[in-house]
């Protein structure tokens, strides 16, 4: 009998969830009918909940209404604060049927042939398979005296509109605040109070299950919401009610999903961070990712469940680089929606081994001229450098920059730098260098070449003519003479 | 205990003006007096099935079966064996819960104020105001008494209080000690002698 509603099960269930919402630093009480398998609140799927509402219409109570419609008011007053779910009063006529995945509000004697029970006004009874609700009956005992009124109660009189207001929060999923030993003042306690309104509590606990209306801000990539730790931890509260899918965006924990939101967290050093969904209130899916644009993100990590078709909440664990934002993606599994509560928790890395943020460029380099390598690296200090050329450690090259002066062909080849510290070692992909030979100097000396026209004529060219007109100079004079 | 129904109309009157939605919360005089027999128990098998609705055999409901040993008759007269008839439970995939109905785990102990056996929704007196699990306390051993949403029990008075209020012992004096079983057993007994004394017509010598 373990799947029942019990006091017993959620005993366990809302000190589950107490510590959860005390871990959340939130004060509110809500408390759920979950799945005894998953530990997920058992509720509807996002759309619209038919209320076949058969209390009767011919009784004019004291408010003006009738029973029909004070009911079809109590749904609305639930309509007016959730996001994926409408519930649609349909005031009809008839008796409740169970199992006919049909949702009736009836008066009646009994509840399927038993009694109620002496003290017993209302039951609402629900049928569920895994977390989806898929039918659920609320009877109301005829042998009781009925109307629908505000303010106090009277004695002896049940007030329809309330008494439906708490039944349809059982039949959305809540549970009793205070059989969760909390004390606040909700419509969904226990017992019946002056209280004839939805109070923020309950407010609060329907919207952990199907988000307030509207879209939530964050919805968009680019809208991301921005995470700042507080000693290296943070829990944030949101809902991916309503959110939607971005073209080209990635799956989260490999499923389609189709109702994502997003955060975004700037690592202020290397550590280690984990990122999970525990407590939230549907099944969900998470990515965490680097990069600028939606549709070309790298992925980091990325999770379903914990523990698969168990624990239905995710997480990852990644190593953060100091000065990368990380988005994370936070969607449901087939489309599920509701309530999020995030996680983070960030260890910076005392014993963190190097890792390499930007490694050496290849370089190009005249015979004769300089060559740098550079590489930029993270981790526990103090780092220490090694480079190598052609896999052999070069002598007295151990600084994150390492410059050749005078290259030569010699020098041509491949360049690997090894960062360690204490706690380890990483060595980069190689760096190629490669030496060009300069451009032939200019001809000065030597016969030959000429032709080819134009520039100037060469020396031997003009020694040349110089010599043959200072012979045919000499040999006119010889002949004067 | 069929005396004790005589005192049902005086009694209602003694309704506490405090009421809850689904189920109105008796005192502790009401909850013995409507009980028809209150036994201490530890379950020993729970099993589920579908049921016809006896109004409408086409329509059909979950019940689930508590077998439970019988550790202490408390009042009344238990049938034996003592199986627990409750709307509700796990057929393969399908699950029908009744919004606060107590649950039975097999091994667990329990104080249960039973009502309408086979004939109610749920077969205790109001619900979850019938229903008192039994614990031991890790450091003395004493069997300690709990209402349904895990508070210890500091009086027979508690059971009337709001599920989420503070004994009223144990804001007179934080250092109160909680009831054992056997003074909650003690004070059902009482309470059932007292009012079948009420109830019983002087008789003349």
């Amino acid at each position: 009998m373990k799947p029942l509603s019990s006091s017993t099960k959620r005993l366990r269930f809302a000190a589950l969830a107490v510590v959860l919402l005390s871990l959340t630093g939130g004060g509110w009480a809500f408390v759920f009918v979950l799945n005894s398998n998953t530990g997920l609140p058992i509720k509807w799927p996002a759309g619209t909940v038919q209320l076949h509402i058969m209390l009767g219409s011919d009784r004019e109570l004291s408010d003006g209404s009738t029973f029909n419609s004070s009911a079809a008011a109590a749904a609305e007053s639930w309509n007016t604060v959730l996001g994926s779910v409408r519930l649609v009063p349909i005031q009809t006529s008839g008796n409740a049927a169970q199992r006919n995945g049909r949702n009736d509000l009836v008066f009646a004697t009994t509840v399927y042939g038993q009694q109620f029970g002496e003290n017993t006004v209302a039951v609402a009874t629900g049928f569920s398979q895994g977390n989806e609700r898929i039918e659920s009956d609320i009877i109301f005992n005829s042998a009781r005296t009925w109307d629908s009124y505000r303010g106090p109660t009277r004695s002896g009189v049940q007030d329809i509109r309330r008494v439906t207001l708490h039944e349809i929060g059982h039949l959305l999923g809540l549970d009793h605040p205070d059989e969760a030993g909390q004390n606040v003042a909700a419509v969904m306690n226990s017992r019946i109070s002056n209280l004839d309104a939805l109070s923020e509590d309950d407010i609060t606990g329907g919207q952990s299950l199907y988000g307030p209306p509207g879209v939530p801000p964050n919805d968009a990539f680019a809208n991301a919401t921005s995470i700042t730790l507080a000693d290296g931890r943070l829990t944030v509260n949101g809902h991916n009610t309503n959110a939607t899918k971005e073209p080209g965006e990635p799956n989260h924990g490999a499923n389609p999903g189709g109702s994502s939101v997003w955060w975004r967290w700037t690592a202020p050093e290397q550590g280690t961070m984990t990122v999970e969904t525990r407590g939230s209130y549907y099944d969900t899916t998470l990515g965490v990712y680097i990069g600028s644009t939606v549709s070309s993100l790298t992925t980091i990590a990325s999770n379903d469940d914990i523990n698969p078709g168990i624990i239905q909440a995710s997480s990852v664990s990644f190593t953060a680089i100091r000065n990368t934002t990380y988005h994370i993606g936070i969607d449901g599994w087939d489309r599920d929606t509701g309530g999020i509560t995030l996680t983070l928790n960030f260890a910076p890395s005392a014993t963190a081994i190097p890792v390499i943020l930007s490694p050496p460029a290849s370089v190009v380099a005249l015979q004769g001229g300089n060559a740098t390598f550079a590489v930029t690296a993270d981790g526990a200090g103090p780092l220490n450098f090694q480079w190598s050329f052609n896999n052999s450690d070069i002598i007295g090259a151990t600084n994150a920059v390492y410059t050749l002066s005078g290259v030569s062909n010699a020098n041509a080849g491949q360049y690997r730098v090894t960062v360690s510290n204490p706690f380890g070692s990483v060595t980069s992909n190689p760096a190629t260098l490669t030496v060009t030979i300069p451009a032939p100097p200019p001809i000065t000396g030597g016969g030959g070449g000429g032709g080819g026209g134009g520039g100037s004529p060469s020396v031997w060219f003009l020694g040349a003519l110089l010599a043959a007109a200072l012979g045919r100079l000499l040999q006119i004079r010889l002949r004067r003479a | 205990m069929p005396r004790l129904r005589f005192l049902l109309p005086l009694l209602l009157g003694c309704l506490p003006a405090a009421q809850a939605t689904s189920v109105i919360a008796p005192d502790f005089e009401n909850l013995v007096a409507r009980t028809d027999y209150t036994v201490r128990v530890e379950v020993v098998a729970v099993s589920s099935s579908w049921r016809e609705n006896p109004e409408d055999p086409a329509q059909r409901y979950i019940g689930t079966s508590v077998e439970l040993r019988v550790l202490e008759v408390i009042t009344g007269q238990p049938p034996s064996p003592l199986i627990l008839e409750v709307m509700g439970g796990q057929v393969g995939p399908d699950v029908m819960t009744v919004e606060g109905a107590p649950v039975f785990r097999v091994g667990e102990e329990s104080i249960l104020f039973v009502q309408g056996n086979g004939r109610q929704v749920v077969p205790l007196t109001a619900m979850m105001h019938g229903f008192y699990p039994v614990r031991r306390d890790a450091r003395t051993g004493e069997a300690r008494v709990l209402r349904c949403n895990g508070k210890l029990v500091y009086s027979e008075h508690d059971v009337m209080l709001p599920l989420g209020a503070t004994s009223g012992v144990v804001m007179r004096n934080p250092r109160a000690k909680p009831l054992t079983a056997a003074d909650f057993t003690a004070r059902i007994r009482h309470t059932a002698a007292a009012l079948a004394e009420r109830e019983a017509p002087e008789l003349l010598h």
